[in-house]
């Protein structure tokens, strides 16, 4: 159906607002461990091989599978993430538990230790949906996952990955100054090992990556991006790989229907949800610790899903910021979550006004 | 009531009935449009134990094995360029309500489909 894109833009406003009154959880992040067994510069949660804090048993997430089974439909989709997942020991016992409970999981990997024994244990417990990360071709993959073997050991697992039978797989890759003139051959990389899909990223401005220039795309090299999505998404398209921009940013509905199939939708807080390894709730993992609204270990999920998680949906904090001068305000909402800091006066980044020169 | 204008809109937004979104740094997963098989005998009854795979793109993508309703239940990515069929195997011989004929159904075009299996001679 062609409808002029203003009208769409009412519509999916429409279409939100019913989103938001349901806040329908359906999918959940269960950070289960921040170890990480790389050591990149752009890692959002500052990622290491050790961790400093007590981080949640396997018993603790067996406990919080029973209480999601029993308190929400099976149709909640559990994302195990990290660190590096496949760091965890009990990655499988916990997969398959929930999977056990009739309930769908996946995982987002970097692929350094996903070999062909792993892959077929993750795929014995049940598992539905696999994300890997590629930032770049070697050299670029390397320096900014801090490893000589990063992209080698990536470019293996994407091959186990396209040649298994997992309902659902794609790549990620986080664009920076460094990998932007690449994005072609990157596509061309993943065509030859038949993936079909592939979504693309800014890096967040969290983390390790919060102060460093290097690697945040300017916005004019966010236009760039863009724009390389939008020439040559059906070509490429039509040698079987789908590009999409990742869920972050609002962009005007003209745009965002050419770089996303479907329209900008910060579903943080909506119908997503995260626990972190310390039990921390939030809307998703990179959420700044002023969008933390409860932990676990202490309080009962469905009374902070329902009452605690305004911020999220309402977004009344933002009439005392910057965005609300904004002629796209109505429409944007402050955008993604996850760019935003409590008390900051603008976001971390905007798609469609450049904030340096605002 | 007013949920009920979600499935529409978002058909006119995208062009598909199918929520398939990855938040943020997250695995991709379909919200919406699961493809649900019942299966049954003859006299309605349902049959439990059935091994069920589905197949997309002729891939063995996933499999389960009917409940107590004769149901099982899958999420798919459900694009224009994938088709969907799922085989229905009784594995387990006599055992929940007899020996029944295996069956091939294409679900590309639905989310619930029930299916009767006609008993083995």
């Amino acid at each position: 159906m062609k409808l002029k894109p203003k009208i769409k833009q009412s519509l999916h406003s429409f279409y939100k607002s019913i989103e938001i009154k349901e806040h329908k959880l359906s999918y959940l992040f269960i950070e289960i461990t921040q170890k990480c067994n790389l050591d990149c510069l752009h890692c959002g949660s500052d990622c290491k091989a050790e961790v400093n804090h007590p981080e949640l048993t396997t018993d603790s997430w067996f406990k919080i599978i029973d209480y999601f089974e029993q308190t929400y439909s099976k149709s909640v989709a559990f994302v195990l993430t990290g660190g590096e997942p496949l760091m965890h020991p009990d990655i499988y016992k916990i997969g398959r538990y929930i999977k056990e409970k009739g309930m769908r999981w996946a995982m987002v990997t970097n692929g350094i230790i996903l070999n062909e024994r792993r892959l077929t244990k993750l795929i014995d417990s049940g598992i539905y949906s696999i994300t890997l990360s590629l930032d770049g071709l070697k050299e670029t993959h390397n320096w900014l996952r801090n490893n000589k073997n990063a992209f080698d050991r990536a470019n293996i697992a994407m091959s186990l990955l396209a040649n298994s039978n997992i309902a659902f797989k794609d790549i990620v890759t986080c664009v920076s100054p460094k990998n932007l003139h690449e994005l072609p051959d990157i596509a061309n990389l993943l065509i030859e090992n038949k993936i079909k899909e592939w979504r693309l990223f800014r890096i967040f401005p969290s983390g390790r990556a919060k102060n460093n220039k290097e690697l945040n795309l300017t916005f004019e090299q966010t236009q760039e991006m863009l724009q390389f999505i939008i020439k040559s998404k059906k070509a490429f398209m039509a040698k079987g790989l789908n590009i999409n921009l990742s869920c972050e940013g609002w962009l005007p509905m003209q745009t965002d229907l050419k770089v996303r199939d479907q329209p900008f939708f910060c579903r943080a807080g909506v119908s997503i949800a995260s626990i972190l390894s310390d039990g921390t709730i939030t809307g998703c993992t990179n959420n700044h610790e002023g969008f933390h609204v409860g932990n676990i270990l202490k309080d009962n999920f469905s009374v902070v899903w329902e009452n605690r998680f305004d911020i999220f949906r309402k977004r009344e904090w933002l009439a005392k910021t910057d965005c609300k001068n904004c002629k796209h305000f109505k429409q944007c909402n402050g955008s993604s979550i996850h760019l935003w800091e409590m008390g900051d006066k603008k976001p971390k980044f905007c798609y469609e006004v450049d904030l340096t020169v605002s | 009531m007013i949920s009920f204008f979600k499935k529409p809109l978002h058909y006119i937004l995208t062009g598909s009935f199918s929520v398939v979104f990855a938040a943020c740094y997250g695995a991709p997963m379909n919200l919406e449009n699961p493809k649900l098989i019942k299966a049954t005998d003859g006299n309605s009854t349902p049959i439990k134990g059935l091994k069920v795979s589905l197949f997309e793109n002729r891939l063995n993508i996933n499999e389960a094995y009917t409940d107590q309703d004769g149901s099982v239940e899958f999420y798919v990515q459900q694009k224009e360029m994938y088709d969907y069929e799922v085989t229905i195997e009784d594995v387990d011989g006599e055992e929940n309500g007899g020996e029944f004929i295996n069956k091939d159904v294409n679900v590309t075009e639905t989310s619930f489909v029930e299916v009767v299996l006609e008993k083995k001679n």
